[in-house]
């Protein structure tokens, strides 16, 4: 899912409006008004550690992902609620400029992002509102170096 | 290697860490307006921007405005690096370094080590050493700090090297900047846990300790540097003194005896986690 054509129109850096054409229509968010953002304010389960341990858990390396180094980047939504939606993939060199990335990489990267479900808020979110967070994967020759939030 | 300078007391880090604040907005604050010529697309553009500044960061409103005077005043460098900083922010790492190589083209000098930060953030560490080189080596640099002021830009070059395979010329980068400071009270807040960092990954155990030992007459609070003392006596056999520092580490980590941690360290981050493995392990 590369960055929808909807993300373009002028609102705060960062929101990810709902595109009907890739989004899930049952994801809702608790407050239309704004996303927030905010990277200290949406944690995965219990330790900073948590998120790279459980998608290397996940990661299952083919051979066609082994052309790619650089980074896959997932922004997402969580919502009051703890639910994530609006998933956008971006690829790129370790420069930030775009790359060319197996398409099977990107889909099996968003699927691990999508199967997180252990989202938390922490004292630093405001009660009842939405956060666009990101998760960016570290690639050397198709495999997960680390992965940064 | 003669023993460091026992360094500063808290007064001294509170001045230490002002200055770093100080380098870091001059470096890269706005300025004043009134150095263009009046009337000319630079002024306009700085006016304008002074006006986004009333905007929250990020906002559609403070994008606008932007936009608006980078149309006016296209060479207004400032306009596009202050333009960028949410995007990095918020994951949008492309469209970022896009308005940011435009304002690096205008005026790297100022620029590059904003660049050279959130490659290192993101363990970019080749592009990060491209980025510090150009801007120490070839554009003769003065100091400049991570935009939270916690770090001097060679500690992230050091680090770079570090990680890249080259430790020698990680250490050389730290110690030259060390080695500037007029007195203890300019040093960085965590130079010494970084040289101390790079001695151990190089396995020049006693010079870390002495590195870490400065850091920690520093600033007694600080839980990472607990941690590498263990490590130290630990390698060097010393089962029960590594225990004690591993657990001055897990202390501090917990928020006990005034502790604290830093993770701007990337890949050489300490966690809480790390320590509570050496003490089930025994130390």
């Amino acid at each position: 899912m590369e960055e929808s054509a909807s993300d373009s129109i002028l609102t705060d850096v960062g929101t990810i409006l709902f595109d009907q054409a890739i989004d899930d229509s049952s994801f809702a968010l608790c407050d239309s008004s704004r996303i927030f953002s905010g990277r200290n304010a949406i944690m995965f389960g219990d330790t900073k550690e948590a998120i790279e341990q459980e998608c290397m858990k996940n990661f299952e390396f083919e051979p066609e992902f082994e052309s790619f180094s650089g980074f896959v980047v997932v922004r997402f939504v969580v919502n009051c609620n703890a639910e994530t939606g609006r998933f956008r993939a971006q690829t790129l060199d370790f420069d930030f400029s775009k790359k060319e990335c197996p398409p099977e990489l990107v889909s099996h990267l968003l699927g691990i992002v999508k199967g997180l479900k252990n989202w938390n808020q922490t004292r630093f979110a405001t009660e009842g509102s939405d956060y666009s967070k990101y998760i960016n994967f570290k690639i050397i020759n198709g495999k997960i170096e680390t992965v940064l939030r | 290697m003669e023993k460091l300078r026992p360094c500063c007391d808290n007064l001294k880090l509170i001045l230490l860490t002002l200055i770093g604040m100080v380098s870091y907005f001059s470096g890269h604050a706005q300025g004043n307006c009134l150095i263009y010529p009046e009337g000319s697309g630079e002024r306009t553009a700085c006016e304008m921007s002074y006006r986004a500044l009333e905007y929250r960061q990020g906002s559609k409103e403070s994008q606008m405005v932007f936009d608006s005077a980078i149309e006016i005043g296209p060479k207004y460098a400032w306009a596009y690096y202050e333009k960028s900083v949410p995007f990095f922010k918020r994951g949008m790492l492309n469209e970022g370094v896009k308005l940011l190589n435009k304002a690096i083209e205008l005026d790297p000098k100022r620029y590059l080590t904003y660049r050279a930060y959130w490659y290192f953030s993101h363990q970019s560490y080749g592009a990060c050493i491209a980025d510090l080189e150009r801007y120490y080596a070839t554009l003769n640099g003065t100091m400049d700090f991570t935009p939270g002021g916690d770090m001097e830009m060679k500690m992230l070059l050091g680090l770079s090297y570090a990680k890249t395979g080259d430790l020698v010329k990680g250490i050389a980068q730290v110690r030259d900047r060390i080695d500037t400071y007029e007195s203890d009270a300019y040093v960085g807040s965590y130079d010494y846990h970084v040289l101390g960092i790079l001695l151990f990954e190089n396995e020049q155990f006693d010079e870390a300790a002495v590195a870490f030992e400065s850091q920690i007459a520093l600033n007694e609070y600080f839980a990472d540097s607990y941690y590498y003392m263990g490590l130290i006596r630990k390698y060097q056999g010393e089962e029960i003194e590594a225990r004690n520092w591993f657990q001055e580490s897990l202390d501090r980590f917990e928020g006990r005896k005034g502790g604290h941690s830093f993770n701007g360290f990337i890949d050489f981050n300490v966690t809480k986690q790390d320590v509570e493995q050496e003490l089930g392990k025994g130390g």
